[in-house]
């Protein structure tokens, strides 16, 4: 028995999406509330930085003798600028001190130390989509449910947003141009095949809300790592179009809202970066994706290496032996029918289930 | 344990795209490799358990073999019956879990913290922060950056025995609060090998805080180092904060009733072996896997083990390619391939490890990786090889008698020659090598049957890796070109006797008769050594090998032609003759 890899491309399946904070901090909503993406689910501050103070250096007094300047004690919460020790000396007419560099908290002091964590920014998590909180993890985040179409991608810059979707309709082959993304992309989250440089700018200097491509060159990572909004690619490394599946389902949603959790995959938790489309539903008994399933004969699948890369089809035969392939290489193969009924042989490492 | 002698070993080593179960079992009297079992590694979602790809693997050496090994509640059955189902004992190795995420806390950074470097790469870690004297930061900022980072383990180093201990305190007191300021499930385990005159008032600073466990100062002098107590201790801390975590350990250790080994530590054990069994030049190993590379060096017993959790040809292909030029992989491949390609299959690969090369063009690529990770791996174990592995020239590899190859871009290369080139290419030995090749992936798992039965692991070796071939690495300076030596093979028990002259700069491969044995005699000129001595001549028996004799005299360090036409027309020769791509 094979297991492949599986890439989940589905029109309408139940979703369960779990948003986390980055640490600790707390949950804003309750379990059965309906969210839409908009909304704050929790909230906690960034880590602020901590500063260790030498206040005996800066009083003037031994370690020992320090301790006792200080005004402020472990727990304290100071604004800017707030006395943590002052000493007067030459009867009062002098005064050394140690202030507060920033509104934060006193952690520790001892020693003729203190230890200070400034106040980190507010981070507020929003849902990110619309649908229902089913589980509330205490001081970390929610899990929201909805249906909807779900995209997974390869590869993420590591960012997660919201927008509605708008879609490119540009040579497949070729980086959009430039000139085909203008401001009402603004707020935007932008789909197309391909993209170079140039794009890449616009969508920033347009301030989109995020970008889903085919495929990027690795020359590029370092350029999107830096953009301000979330990039997501569907196939892969390189210069080739989205895989018409992918396309498809993305185009046929055009102008609706779109989750983008650009999150680099993770082969631990099996997360993947991917988009999520909610979409309401009839039907309560939707499935949920799913994963782990062996290959068998009539599964449908997605070549990942060349020469067939991309090559969509449905799995025919395994033979039991393994073949040589023209690389030389001795491997256990799938015979693929393709969808326009040619027949290739792939190796079943190179196969992923497509569902 | 060590199991009785007549007792059948089932070996399984869980790798991070495969998983296999190796039947060990007396057949004529000894102890042979009698099947393997093989499926794709289940440590990853969606399974996220070791122990279901492993059923898979016994299921198919069931089939291979014809013998039953699992009962109806799908435990394996130990001991063995009389009816021929089960096994006597049972050894589990990994390579899958995450790497640990270590950071380094010591004074000097030519001496502490560079003894607690090398102590880190004895096991799966990815150095996450460093701390020294040398640190240009605040300690605010080493604060800081220890709470960012988050590691699991703190390495923590520093004083000789009759040294500094203030220093060493400061240092820890800055660990000590940052694992005090992290939440209580997330603060890390403090490994202190430092000054063992402040033992005390460490663990003290810890106490109630985190963990600390001791070892040996891994600098008792500045001119002494001792780093094994310190790299044991990693490696427990290894199983005990990684592999125990593994969904499927416990079932693992009930099986066998023992822990999970790491890989790494297996297959050193088989170098270990090696070196101590085969003359005194001492045994190399090299395993290239998909998320981490191993150098395992061993002379006279004494074992240093390097692993590079960020290099290898899968999982890890984009790191390789994103920490060095993309010129120093080009260099490996002949016209017609471009920056952007190389860079693209090699993050592409990283998506789809288990991926195979289909056709001839990325089968170059996925070898030049490989060349690029064993000479990155080889890098990092240079400053660690035993003190009895002996140079022909400062700088270069010591001239091992025995290189053990294992990983399955070189086991499954198509022809022989692409293997032999990959690891003179990457590794760059000197003298005269046989070079074995672990065809089935047997290495780490005989390591570990090594520990359980002796005797079995040592006649299995015999037989279970194949001799791939002997390489004459000669080091001398001429002119390219100049005639270096005279070799003359004359295979024993008839064939045709081969004599060759030597030029500098020449790579050739000469053929002998299968199962056959050869004598070489060897004649270096103009001061060139071949393992013996300058200029010292010398006969050797060689051992029958799939490759042959390859005769490598294109120089120690490898220099290729620096015009680009000259390089590729070097580089195409090369892989043609000895590589045979595409023939």
């Amino acid at each position: 028995m094979y297991f492949p890899t599986s890439t989940h491309i589905l029109p309408l399946v139940n979703i369960r999406c779990e948003r986390l904070l980055p640490h600790a901090g707390y949950v804003v909503t309750h379990e059965g509330a309906r969210v839409d993406a908009g909304d704050v689910v929790a909230k906690t501050e960034a880590g602020g930085r901590h500063y260790i103070f030498d206040l005996a250096r800066r009083l003037q007094v031994s370690p020992a003798q320090a301790d006792k300047y200080v005004r402020a004690k472990p727990g304290m919460a100071l604004e800017k600028g707030d006395t943590l020790a002052l000493r007067r000396t030459l009867l009062g007419l002098s005064r050394l001190s140690m202030r507060s560099p920033a509104k934060g908290t006193v952690i520790e002091v001892g020693n003729g130390r203190l230890l200070y964590e400034a106040a980190g920014a507010v981070f507020e998590l929003r849902a990110g989509l619309s649908g229902i909180v089913v589980d509330v993890i205490p001081e970390h985040g929610v899990t929201i449910e909805t249906t909807g179409a779900v995209v997974q991608g390869v590869w993420g810059t590591g960012r997660q947003d919201f927008g509605l979707i708008k879609v490119l309709e540009t040579d497949a082959h070729a980086p959009i141009p430039a000139e085909a993304l203008d401001s009402s992309a603004r707020g935007s989250i932008v789909v197309g095949h391909q993209a170079d440089v140039a794009l890449l700018r616009k969508a920033e200097l347009n301030k989109v809300r995020g970008l889903i491509l085919g495929s990027m060159p690795a020359a590029l990572l370092s350029m999107m790592r830096m953009l301000s909004f979330p990039v997501l690619v569907t196939e892969g490394f390189g210069r080739r179009p989205m895989s018409e599946l992918a396309w498809g389902l993305l185009a046929g949603n055009n102008g609706r809202e779109a989750f983008v959790d650009a999150r680099p995959a993770d082969r631990w938790n099996g997360r993947r970066p991917e988009v999520i489309i909610p979409l309401p539903s009839a039907s309560s008994a939707l499935p949920a994706p799913a994963g782990g399933q062996p290959l068998k004969n009539g599964q449908r699948v997605r070549v990942l290496r060349a020469p067939y890369l991309g090559a969509v089809g449905k799995v025919k035969h395994m033979p039991p032996r393994a073949q040589y392939l023209p690389s030389g290489v001795l491997a256990l193969v799938a015979h693929v029918e393709q969808d326009d009924h040619t027949a290739i042989t792939v190796p079943l490492a190179n196969l992923e289930i497509l569902d | 344990m060590t199991t009785a002698p007549t007792d059948s070993i089932l070996a399984a080593d869980i790798g991070s795209v495969t998983t296999r179960a190796v039947m060990l079992d007396i057949v004529g009297g000894e102890f042979r490799f009698v099947g393997l079992g093989e499926s794709r590694s289940t440590v990853e979602a969606p399974f996220a358990s070791l122990s279901e790809g492993l059923r898979h693997a016994i299921e198919q050496l069931s089939a291979t073999t014809g013998r039953n090994f699992m009962d109806e509640h799908e435990q394996l059955i130990m001991p063995a019956k009389n009816d021929g189902t089960g096994v006597g004992a049972f050894t589990a190795t990994t390579s899958a879990g995450q790497p640990l995420r270590v950071a380094l806390a010591g004074l000097m950074p030519n001496v502490s913290l560079a003894s607690a470097e090398r102590v880190a790469t004895t096991s799966y870690v990815k150095v996450v922060e460093v701390i020294g004297l040398g640190d240009r930061r605040r300690e605010d900022q080493q604060l800081d950056s220890l709470l960012n980072t988050k590691p699991e383990v703190v390495i923590l180093a520093g004083g000789t025995e009759r040294g500094s201990s203030s220093a060493v305190l400061r240092l820890a007191e800055t660990v000590a609060l940052a694992a005090a300021l992290l939440p209580e499930g997330e603060r890390p385990v403090v490994l202190f090998v430092g000054n063992t005159a402040i033992r005390d008032k460490v663990s003290a600073l810890f106490n109630g805080v985190c963990d600390v466990v001791i070892a040996n100062n891994v600098r008792p002098d500045l001119d002494a180092e001792d780093t094994g107590p310190a790299a044991r201790q990693l490696a427990r801390l290894y199983e005990q904060l990684r592999l125990a975590q593994i969904s499927g350990h416990g079932e693992l250790t009930q099986w066998r009733g023992g822990n999970l080994i790491p890989a790494a530590n297996a297959f050193g054990s088989l170098i270990r072996f090696f070196s101590q069994t085969d003359s005194a030049k001492g045994a190399l190993g090299i395993d290239l896997g998909s998320a981490a590379t191993v150098v395992a060096a061993a002379a006279g017993g004494d074992l240093s083990l390097t692993v590079r959790s960020d290099i290898g040809v899968g999982h890890s292909a984009a790191n390789v390619v994103h920490g060095v030029p993309i010129e120093r992989m080009m260099r490996w491949l002949p016209e017609g391939f471009s920056e952007d390609e190389v860079r693209d299959y090699c993050y592409n690969k990283s998506f789809n490890p288990a991926a195979i090369p289909h056709e001839t063009r990325e089968l170059m690529i996925e070898h030049a990786l490989a060349r690029q990770c064993l000479q990155g791996a080889v890098n990092a174990a240079r400053q660690n090889w035993p003190p009895r592995a002996k140079t022909i020239r400062p700088g270069l590899l010591p001239a091992f008698q025995t290189l053990v190859a294992t990983g399955a871009v070189l086991s499954r290369a198509p022809k022989p020659g692409q293997a032999a080139l990959m690891l003179l290419d990457g590794l760059q030995p000197t003298g005269c090598t046989t070079i074995l090749l672990d065809q089935h992936g047997l290495a780490s798992a005989l390591g570990a049957a090594a520990a359980v039965n002796p005797i079995a692991a040592v006649q299995v070796i015999k037989t279970a890796l194949a001799t791939l071939a002997t390489t004459l690495s000669l080091v001398g300076d001429v002119r390219p070109g100049q005639t270096v030596a005279r070799v003359k093979m004359a295979p024993i028990g008839g064939g045709d006797t081969v004599e060759i002259n030597v030029a500098y700069g020449s790579l050739q491969m000469l053929r002998i008769p299968p199962d056959r044995e050869a004598k070489v005699a060897i004649q270096p000129f103009n001061g060139f050594d071949a393992g013996f001595g300058p200029g010292v001549s010398q006969t050797v028996t060689i051992p029958a090998s799939l490759a042959g004799l390859i005769v490598d005299a294109r120089g120690r360090p490898l220099a290729l032609p620096k015009a680009p036409a000259k390089r590729l027309a070097a580089v195409t020769e090369w892989l043609n003759d000895v590589g045979e791509y595409g023939g």
